[in-house]
């Protein structure tokens, strides 16, 4: 079963590396290049893990962990983990308290780094078609 | 008798002013409770006034009491009750003439200065004008209405009023100077509270700021990352190492945005600690295995001395930064095949610990701008020289120690003659532990960790 990311991330270059970098792992890998792009497909669910950034145009990284955790998507998602450049900020822990499992900081990791995360956390369920799709 | 009675009114009246909590009041507390205390020493009048004024003789204050009227603040500035200011102060007159020579002046014109509607008119026979001086300067005019004659006032009623005077003069400095320092209060109040503001602004732009350097930053690596490991075989050496180079760069204006924010967080207060009390020893034995790999890549023997010392208060998270710069430092500057050693020492309510080396040895000139920010001494450009660091490590541990009261020192023989590094840190249960426990920075929403200091060994 092919490991299927969600990456929500609004800076164009820094998606496009993770984009190519976590595809030529093997993943397979959707973008959203905003909050309410990256919930919209996150509430389709399915995927086995989603990297959410923080400070986002239309909706921040915040919000979109409310609306998901006040209305679950019925397709379940694996782990949900901050993908940001705001160390050490209260938004962290909050973000924690709504449901997000883990944060890296961007400038502190490499490529390689995030595909070792998807390999460490990323869930192992089966995915419906519908994400499939998306 | 009446000698005893006026003691006891003047003390009273002095301790009233003494006892008077509202700094704005002193005067008119004073003045109201003159009104019926002078008449128990034998000085019956029928009203007492006063009127202070600025250095121009702008009036700032008034004050009336008479058997029916409690005080009488009169709007316009130009009236107390019924006597007129401007009569009094402003016309040219003798009696102001007087009064401006610090002279008591006595008059039997009474509506010169008094309304003719005022109901106690026709009872008032003299008017005593008593100057108040306050540095040197007219200050204000206590009127007195005596319904006795001029030649009734005799001169222990002038003295009396002469004291009396004068504890008004005191009693206004006094106000002026409580208003002014409550003033000042307020003001400092109000500028620490800017302060404090200007400063969480400050914390919050180089917070955002951190985080709009850090994303360009991330892309930078992240691409160059991608050339390095996926692109490797089709370079040339020259372009894989100017890749390699861009690479370091990278990592290191990375570190220098985190070492920013440690600055900014440690300087303000922000870094909260938690204190425990360790075993710096064993402490000191752990980061060594830590570094162990390290020190085995650059052939670098890296040993500590096993040696009972009494426990540390500190928090151990930022002890471990200390250590992992004093001896990433050393390992950075000590060629292969040299020696790292980490000996402690007990010095009254300190454990010193101190970090020798081999290694390349410090100039003289070099050693006092170690510590520094960017290794620069103030109004000065030169660096210590080579450092490929973020040149805010050791400022960093350096901050980091003091704020455990502990202090840092560095010292070299010279060039090639290796260095020595070390902190202090309080021995749990002392005098200087128990002051830091007091006084460190506790975890409020405010406080933050530190950012992951990078060491380029």
């Amino acid at each position: 079963m092919q490991t299927r990311i969600l990456l929500i991330e609004d800076d164009a270059l820094v998606r496009e590396a993770y984009q190519e970098t976590l595809q030529g792992a093997g993943f397979m890998v959707t973008v959203a290049i905003n909050g309410e792009e990256g919930l919209a497909k996150a509430q389709k669910g399915g995927f086995n893990i989603i990297f959410l950034d923080v400070m986002m145009p239309k909706m921040d990284g915040l919000q979109v962990l409310k609306k998901l955790s006040e209305k679950p998507p019925e397709v379940q998602n694996g782990p949900i983990w901050l993908l940001t450049n705001l160390s050490h900020d209260p938004v962290i822990t909050q973000a924690m308290d709504l449901g997000a499992s883990g944060a890296l900081i961007k400038s502190d990791i490499d490529p390689g780094q995030l595909i070792e995360a998807v390999k460490k956390n990323a869930s192992t369920i089966e995915v419906k078609t519908e994400a499939q799709s998306a | 008798m009446q000698a005893i009675t006026r003691k006891a009114v003047f003390l009273k009246l002095q301790q009233t002013v003494l006892d008077c909590e509202d700094n704005h009041l002193l005067l008119d507390v004073l003045l109201r409770d003159s009104y019926s205390s002078l008449s128990i020493a034998g000085l019956d009048y029928l009203f007492i006034g006063g009127v202070f004024f600025d250095r121009e003789l702008k009036v700032s204050k008034t004050c009336f009491y008479d058997e029916t009227t409690k005080n009488n603040i009169s709007d316009d500035n130009l009236h107390v009750g019924p006597i007129s200011v401007e009569k009094l102060i402003i016309q040219e007159s003798e009696e102001k003439a007087k009064l401006l020579n610090n002279e008591v002046a006595i008059t039997g014109q009474i509506d010169q200065f008094i309304d003719k509607n005022y109901s106690n008119f026709a009872k008032i026979k003299s008017l005593i004008l008593s100057p108040v001086h306050v540095r040197g300067q007219l200050a204000g005019v206590i009127i007195l209405a005596s319904n006795r004659d001029l030649n009734s006032i005799d001169d222990s009623e002038l003295e009396l009023i002469e004291i009396f005077t004068n504890l008004v003069a005191f009693t206004h400095r006094l106000q002026e100077t409580e208003i002014s320092l409550s003033n000042i209060t307020q003001e400092v109040y109000k500028m620490n509270a800017k302060l404090h503001q200007l400063d969480k602004l400050k914390d919050e732009f180089v917070s955002v700021a951190s985080h709009e350097l850090r994303t360009p930053m991330t892309a930078i690596k992240s691409f160059l990352w991608m050339a390095l490991n996926k692109q490797a075989e089709n370079m040339t050496p020259d372009l894989k190492r100017y890749l390699d180079h861009a690479y370091v760069s990278t990592e290191r204006l990375i570190s220098l945005v985190n070492d920013m924010l440690n600055i900014s967080r440690i300087e303000g207060g922000r870094i909260a600690l938690r204190l425990t009390e360790i075993d710096l020893v064993a402490f000191a034995g752990d980061i060594c295995e830590e570094l162990a790999p390290k020190a085995a890549e650059k052939k670098i023997a890296l040993t500590f001395e096993k040696t009972a010392m009494p426990k540390v208060l500190c928090d151990a998270d930022k002890i471990h930064e200390v250590f992992i710069n004093f001896i990433g430092n050393s390992l950075k500057f000590t060629p292969e095949n040299g020696k790292i050693s980490i000996n402690f020492k007990q010095n009254e309510d300190m454990v010193e610990c101190a970090i020798n080396d081999n290694g390349r040895g410090i100039s003289g000139e070099d050693l006092n701008k170690l510590f520094t920010k960017f290794g620069r001494l103030d109004n000065s450009y030169v660096k210590v020289a080579e450092s490929s660091g973020t040149g805010l490590g050791l400022y960093i541990t350096k901050s980091l120690v003091e704020i455990h009261k502990g202090q840092v020192t560095a010292r070299s023989e010279g060039i090639d003659r290796g260095a020595t590094f070390s902190f202090s840190l309080p021995i749990a249960g002392s005098k200087t532990a128990k002051a830091l426990a007091e006084s460190a920075p506790k975890e409020t929403g405010e406080t933050k960790e530190l950012e992951k200091t990078s060491i380029n060994f």
